[in-house]
């Protein structure tokens, strides 16, 4: 079991050396003498834990050294994990040159922008009872 | 009953790499790419338990394309409007406040 366990971790030391650079570049697509190739930007993120009881009579074998054919005990383990990526930019390129085009994502700015009117609407009004609403008792 | 800690707790690492060259039109293009990492893990091991725990994050951001041709290299910028203005909005959001507040003590002064 200690084994395993120092197997599972090491793995997550590696993190670094698996993140793949090229994985916010997409695959170049040519159409009409131009190649463009889309850009994102990633995140992910995953987590574990995992478990084991030995019974009595294990625990004494390892105590003692002596190797078991099966491990006695509860285990018991678990782990999740998530992905996002989120495109950014395309970069363009044409005989005369490359260039890099953003990507906006309309929908996200609409939804903060209309968050942050509602926080104005809020503030102002908050402003206006206190420097006129004193003044009118 | 002894038990023995095994932890790893690494900081946030933060450091620009260089992608593989995607070769188009004659021209060499180098992704550049941010690369942010965290992670931590922790085990115990005891006579009569033995139990582990990890996370880790992976964060990559593209921050430029290094553009090689017969006229020499050129760095080409990839900015992410989106969150440019995000963050635009977030500072609009605590200035307009503040301002706001300043205004209602100047008008109780007079």
């Amino acid at each position: 079991m200690d084994k395993e366990m120092d197997a599972l971790l090491n793995g997550l030391a590696d993190l670094r050396a698996k993140a793949n650079a090229n994985a916010v570049f997409g695959n170049p697509v040519t159409a009409e003498g131009r190649t463009v190739i889309p850009v994102a930007k990633l995140a992910y993120g995953f987590g574990m834990g995992i478990g084991h009881e030995m019974m009595a009579e294990e625990a004494e074998a390892e105590k003692a050294e002596e190797p078991q054919e099966e491990e006695a005990g509860d285990s018991a383990g678990g782990g999740g994990g998530g992905m996002m990526a989120q495109p950014i930019a395309v970069v363009e390129v044409t005989p005369e040159g490359t260039r890099v085009q953003a990507v906006i994502d309309e929908q996200r700015l609409a939804l903060a922008g209309g968050a942050l009117g509602a926080w104005v609407a809020f503030w102002l009004a908050w402003t206006l009872v206190k420097i006129f609403g004193r003044e009118a008792r | 009953m002894s038990e023995r800690a095994i932890q790893g707790r690494h900081p946030v690492v933060s450091e620009v790499v260089e992608g593989e060259p995607i070769r188009v039109e004659g021209r060499e293009l180098v992704p550049l790419v941010r690369m942010t990492t965290r992670m931590q893990r922790r085990a115990l091991v005891g006579t009569k338990r033995v139990t582990g725990q990890g996370w880790g994050a992976v964060r990559l951001r593209p921050i430029a394309v290094l553009e090689r041709s017969e006229e020499g290299e050129r760095r080409i910028p990839i900015r992410d409007k989106t969150a440019q203005a995000l963050s635009g909005f977030l500072l609009a959001a605590f200035i307009i406040p503040l301002l706001l507040a300043v205004a209602v003590r100047l008008a109780r002064k007079d």
